[in-house]
């Protein structure tokens, strides 16, 4: 794989950007897209929030300076794409973002893109109950399995504060689980 | 959480991944292409811009010729302004009030808004010493309770390291 820095220098230059940018949704594409795919929960909006989080990428390129990850600042915009996207959705809907995750999650048996069996669509419906900051940590640790440090440089939070929100988000989806 | 197997239950299309690069491309160069000119279509007469700095600095160079008003209107406004004054204090004045204003007059709204917009200086030892906040209930001043979760997220909020709290996790939650 291309080095982080030598890419975003390319992606800098306007003769060698349009290369770099086949390379840079190449090596990201499926991280970028599963890490959005838990917040949205269905295809169709994941490739939406996909494609929006890759041109936004590619048009502020200039603006990334390099004070993290290239994949860092890339996963940032991923989960800023994605929390606007249903915010925006549910106002048309008239619901809150809340309301509209665990609607989607309710229904995600009729999703022809879900095949989970029963246990995995409870924890599903559990985690779409959580918080949102639970709800990012706990899908980033433990389907992502990123380390607390990449977590924390993604949501700007301190280790620390990620550790407790994963304890809470954790007893949280076991209580729903043991009810259910 | 151990028994729940670490599956990835959602699936995409088939060759979703594969064409993703080029529908992202041509997504681009479509939202390029419907982008709005960058010509306005304003015009502007010929040599405009090159009599410019002439004309500014002709017309500020020029010298400004005094306007001398031909009737004062201003002391007979200021007379009608003091008449209305002495009108209005005469009607506002609670002329025929026999008890002397309390502190029980006063609408709690204004008590209140009093205290809001003044900065009264006072040290949070010398406001301790009125309301005596030791024989309160938190719950005499918030409307809602707190619980754990709101806690840690005002800690999230306020405090930069949570560690430095010393919080041993495993014990909190047990």
């Amino acid at each position: 794989m291309i080095a982080e820095e030598t890419l975003v220098k390319e992606l800098k230059q306007k003769d060698t950007q349009a290369k770099a940018f086949e390379v840079l949704i190449t090596s990201y594409k499926e991280r970028l897209y599963w890490h959005i795919r838990r917040i949205v929960l269905d295809h169709d909006d994941a490739d939406d929030v996909l494609q929006n989080t890759f041109i936004k990428v590619f048009r502020n390129i200039d603006k990334f300076k390099g004070d993290s990850k290239l994949y860092s600042w890339m996963y940032r915009i991923g989960t800023n794409e994605a929390l606007t996207f249903l915010k925006t959705k549910s106002r048309k809907l008239g619901v809150s973002s809340d309301e509209l995750i665990e609607r989607k999650a309710n229904t995600l048996e009729a999703d022809v893109y879900f095949e989970g069996d029963e246990i995995q669509l409870q924890l599903q419906q559990a985690i779409a109950r959580l918080p949102e900051k639970q709800k990012l940590v706990f899908n980033m640790k433990y389907f992502e399995e990123l380390k607390y440090e990449e977590i924390s440089e993604i949501l700007g939070t301190s280790v620390g504060a990620l550790k407790a929100s994963y304890h809470l988000a954790v007893k949280k989806i076991e209580g729903f689980l043991e009810i259910h | 959480m151990k028994k729940i197997p670490k599956k990835n239950s959602f699936k995409t299309p088939p060759g979703y991944f594969e064409g993703l690069t080029e529908r992202i491309q041509q997504r681009m160069q479509e939202e390029e292409a419907q982008q709005f000119p960058k010509e306005e279509g304003f015009a502007v007469p010929d040599t405009y811009f090159d009599n410019l700095e002439k004309e500014i600095l002709a017309s500020t160079t020029q010298n400004e010729t005094p306007v001398i008003q031909l009737r004062s209107y201003k002391k007979y406004l200021y007379a009608a302004a003091a008449i209305a004054a002495i009108f209005v204090l005469v009607i506002a004045l609670p002329w025929n009030r026999s008890q002397p204003i309390t502190f029980d007059d006063l609408a709690e709204v204004d008590i209140t808004s009093y205290f809001e917009s003044r900065e009264l200086e006072l040290s949070s030892y010398e406001i301790a010493e009125v309301i005596p906040v030791a024989n309160l209930e938190i719950d005499e001043f918030m409307e809602t309770g707190m619980d754990d979760e709101q806690i840690m997220d005002y800690l999230e909020d306020t405090i930069d390291d949570l560690d430095e709290l010393n919080i041993d996790l495993d014990e909190a939650y047990q």
